[in-house]
């Protein structure tokens, strides 16, 4: 049974100590750190103790890295053996399923560990910037490295137990996000409960000290905790307790359900979603036949879900609205004082921040069952241009947006009290476009990412955006000018402008590189 | 077989006549530094089936890839039907089906719909599709299948619906690199009466495999390449018969006749006698102004030898190929 226990995780770490890039990413990282300590040196000259400011930096860049990165990274251990059908072929080799764990994932989770152990020395110099203790840099690197474990752990039983990688980050994703904002959902159940005569026995005070736990187990929180300036707690808090705990118990569990799970041999063939067939009992939700551009029906059923899923999202968008209209009076009696304007605002909101996600998933999946089923050779051979079959699936991801943009319209022409003149000057203003560019260009990364990662071109994507606003604060500082700039909107404008030129240029390379992978992916 | 599939009325591929389709002239082709393709040159002509075979490494799937526009040669020239593939890909493509050496479908479609997404991505019009696609289906006797998911297919089904995907848009010329490769006998026999069906509905196919025995029996012409370089290319018959300044003869006895070489080799005429080793069989080389065959089977039926065959020595495919090609790796 536990045969070949370490053989796989040594080989993937010997693997992976002998690749150039595993180095060179290392390098990169610490190079980061390196810049970061830079502009706190900087920093210095004009406010003291620029320790704080670097060591928060360093800390959320890693915070986010490893959520983001992570996300990818860990969740896709097993499922990528299901869907490449290896995994019969591992335990033949006399791999026992707690070796493949360990070589699939903790192998893994060594090497996120040691990417973030190698800026540690870095972080001490924190200390002599002044202003971090060395109590809150072993508790910030405690809580970190937890995290880590955490997210590796939930992210395999994820893997081990959905059949796609696909469904393993969503779930990851989920559970990482009820974690981190359990302190604001659990919060008047917390407060609640307590009040209770039933939860006055040892059961319910079990239960709500449980429940405290968790509400107190975020990632966010606890750092925010240890940043503070004066934090003199214990390295050890109960978010790195919780987190190893859990993580504890999601290992276990995957090592039991491995041979339910992870056995299964349908993982290779993509699921259908809610795609019916033409001789099913639903065929108003078939793909149907091919519309004339083929590419733009394809994508738009298999892709994005098709009509059935378009449908869903409609009516999803529109009981989202209808759960603010009922729910107002209890919950933002007292929040806005124009309920209806500020229910439709809040609706907006949602629509707008659904379609931002839907357009960031369809962007990484634009061109994944094409690199998966190795496909792209067949589009590279009809008589088409790359760039016509690459716009083709850009309209059929499009197309699955139109739920979410009719809601918008619906939102601005019809309930939102004004809603056209404030669209108007909502896009007449300067920071709409910079925001619109910024976004074009992040979906021309994600596009571009996702055909150089197996998996994880999103939270790469996002990380990269993240850091390169970070690091290029001209974004800032236009958006700052342009906010100032009052009556002298020219001048702003000019400055609008050449920051679209400058990012259209980024675009037009993104496209060519994009182009020029394609070409590469069908011709392998 | 309906209008969709017709069979074409160009002349057959043994007729003189029949015009290349392929012209594949002094092409070079590297990677990383690694020469794929050294002055590579070779024809296929109209209407035949025209196998390409060669060692792993060889280069047969750079040509393949070249022949069917995805990668551009580096010097030297492909046309098909006189288009250049670099400069009219358009239209190469059009009267091109590139079969490639892996299962390249979207196995979450059913058949219908992955063959009518090709149909139209070819451009055709609805009516043409549903004819289309009833006929390739029937070709590859898939109709039943036709609701299924491709994902949910045998390996041999799943190449039937790659093979009549290449047919969709009923190209002239159908490039196939190992179509057989992975299947069982019984779905590679199937797959070999499918391509003769198609040849003879006209169809020029061009068809890189390793399983020589098939492509012997199933093939016009055929291209040996070896380490980049073509080592022949032309009619299976020419590179099958042993063709030399005098007719070779295999005779094959049923019971062998220890005296029998001697006694051939007495005969006026008779050049050469070789016994080929473990079998009651001879080589027989004669000079065709002294004697003829007639004379010389007479000989050996006066003799009272039991002759189980006389007839023009043909090599086996493996042979011919072992003959051309290198042992090991470049």
């Amino acid at each position: 049974m536990l045969h070949g226990v370490g053989t796989l995780m040594a080989r993937s770490l010997r693997l992976e100590a002998r690749l150039l890039r595993t180095h060179l990413f290392r390098l990169v990282f610490v190079g980061i750190i390196y810049l970061m300590m830079m502009i706190a040196q900087a920093q210095s000259l004009v406010k003291g103790a620029p320790g704080l400011d670097f060591f928060q930096m360093t800390i959320w860049l890693n915070a986010s890295f490893i959520a983001l990165g992570g996300i990818g990274f860990f969740a896709t251990a097993i499922t990528e053996e299901k869907e490449e059908e290896t995994i019969g072929l591992l335990m033949m080799a006399g791999l026992s399923p707690l070796g493949i764990l360990f070589g699939k994932s903790t192998a893994r989770m060594c090497q996120a560990l040691l990417l973030v152990a190698v800026q540690f020395p870095f972080t001490l110099l924190a200390i002599t910037l002044g202003g971090v203790l060395m109590n809150q840099v072993f508790a910030a690197y405690a809580s970190l490295l937890a995290f880590t474990i955490l997210l590796s752990n939930v992210a395999l039983l994820a893997s081990v137990v959905c059949r796609f990688s696909g469904t393993a980050m969503g779930v990851t994703t989920l559970f990482l996000l009820t974690k981190e904002l359990s302190w604001t959902w659990l919060a008047p159940a917390l407060a609640w409960l307590p009040q209770q005569p039933w939860m006055q026995n040892p059961v319910g005070q079990g239960l709500l000290a449980v429940l405290t736990w968790f509400s107190q187990s975020g990632l966010g929180l606890r750092l925010n905790e240890i940043l503070r300036t004066g934090f003199a707690d214990r390295a050890f808090g109960v978010q790195v307790v919780f987190d190893l705990v859990v993580a504890a118990v999601c290992f276990v569990s995957s090592w039991l359900l491995f041979s339910k799970f992870a056995l299964r041999t349908d993982a290779a063939t993509p699921g259908r979603g809610l795609l019916q067939r033409r001789s099913g009992m639903f065929r108003w939700f078939a793909a149907g036949r091919a519309w004339s551009n083929p590419l733009v029906w394809k994508d738009f059923h298999f892709l994005t879900g098709g009509m059935a899923f378009a449908v869903l999202k409609f009516l999803g968008y529109g009981l989202a609205l209808f759960l603010m209209i009922v729910g107002q009076p209890f919950l933002m009696q007292n929040l806005f004082g124009e309920p209806w304007t500020e229910i439709i605002e809040v609706h907006l909101g949602v629509v707008m921040v659904g379609l931002l996600i839907e357009a960031a998933i369809s962007a990484s999946r634009i061109f994944m069952d094409e690199i998966r089923m190795q496909t792209m050779v067949n589009l590279l051979t009809l008589p088409r241009s790359i760039a016509y079959v690459a716009y083709s699936k850009v309209l059929g991801c499009a197309c699955g947006l139109l739920p979410g943009l009719a809601w918008l319209g619906i939102d601005v022409t019809c309930l939102l009290p004004n809603g056209l003149p404030q669209a108007a000057e909502a896009i007449a203003s300067p920071a709409f476009w910079v925001a619109a560019v910024v976004l074009t260009v992040f979906l021309h990364l994600t596009v571009l990412l996702s055909l150089f990662v197996k998996w994880g071109a999103l939270p790469l994507a996002i990380f990269i955006t993240l850091l390169s606003t970070y690091c290029c604060p001209i974004l800032f500082f236009a958006l700052i000018f342009v906010g100032s700039a009052g009556e002298n909107r020219e001048a702003a404008m000019i400055v609008i402008g050449i920051l679209w030129l400058v990012l259209a240029v980024c675009c037009f390379v993104f496209q060519m590189m994009i182009h020029a992978r394609l070409y590469e992916l069908g011709t392998k | 077989m309906s209008e969709t599939l017709a069979p074409a009325s160009a002349p057959a591929a043994s007729s003189p006549a029949a015009k290349p389709v392929i012209v594949v002239n002094d092409v070079v082709h590297s990677f990383k530094g690694r020469r794929a393709l050294d002055h590579v040159s070779f024809e296929v002509k109209a209407q035949s089936l025209h196998g390409f075979v060669g060692p792993n490494g060889a280069g047969k799937t750079t040509s393949l890839r070249i022949i069917c526009t995805l990668l551009r040669p580096q010097s030297g020239s492909v046309r098909v039907f006189g288009h250049d593939v670099v400069y009219d890909t358009r239209e190469v493509r059009k009267r091109i089906g590139f079969m490639p050496d892996h299962f390249s479908t979207y196995r979450q479609m059913t058949v219908y719909e992955y063959l009518d997404f090709f149909a139209a991505a070819y451009g055709l019009s609805l009516k043409q599709r549903t004819q289309t696609i009833d006929d390739v289906l029937a070709l590859t006797d898939m109709g039943g299948r036709r609701e299924d998911l491709i994902g949910g297919l045998s390996r041999g089904m799943q190449q039937r619906v790659s093979l009549a995907r290449v047919l969709v848009n009923d190209p002239a010329v159908l490039l196939l690199d190992e179509p057989a490769s992975g299947l069982d006998p019984r779905a590679r026999i199937e797959l070999m009466e499918i391509l003769k069906e198609l040849r003879a509905m006209g169809k020029t196919i061009f068809i890189s495999s390793h399983i020589l025995s098939e492509l012997a029996e199933l093939c016009d012409a055929v291209t040996i390449i070896d380490r980049g370089k073509i080592k022949y290319s032309g009619g299976m018959h020419e590179l099958l018969v042993r063709t030399g300044s005098h007719p070779t003869y295999r005779l094959t006895l049923d019971q062998d006749r220890p005296d029998l070489q001697a006694k051939l080799e007495g005969l006026p005429g008779v050049l050469t006698v070789e016994p080929l080793a473990g079998r009651p069989e001879y080589r027989v080389m004669f000079d065709d102004a002294v004697t003829n065959t007639n004379a010389v089977l007479r000989q050996l039926l006066d003799w009272d030898v039991p002759v189980h065959g006389f007839a023009p020595d043909r090599r086996h495919l493996n042979e011919a190929f072992m003959d051309l090609t290198e042992r090991g790796v470049k």
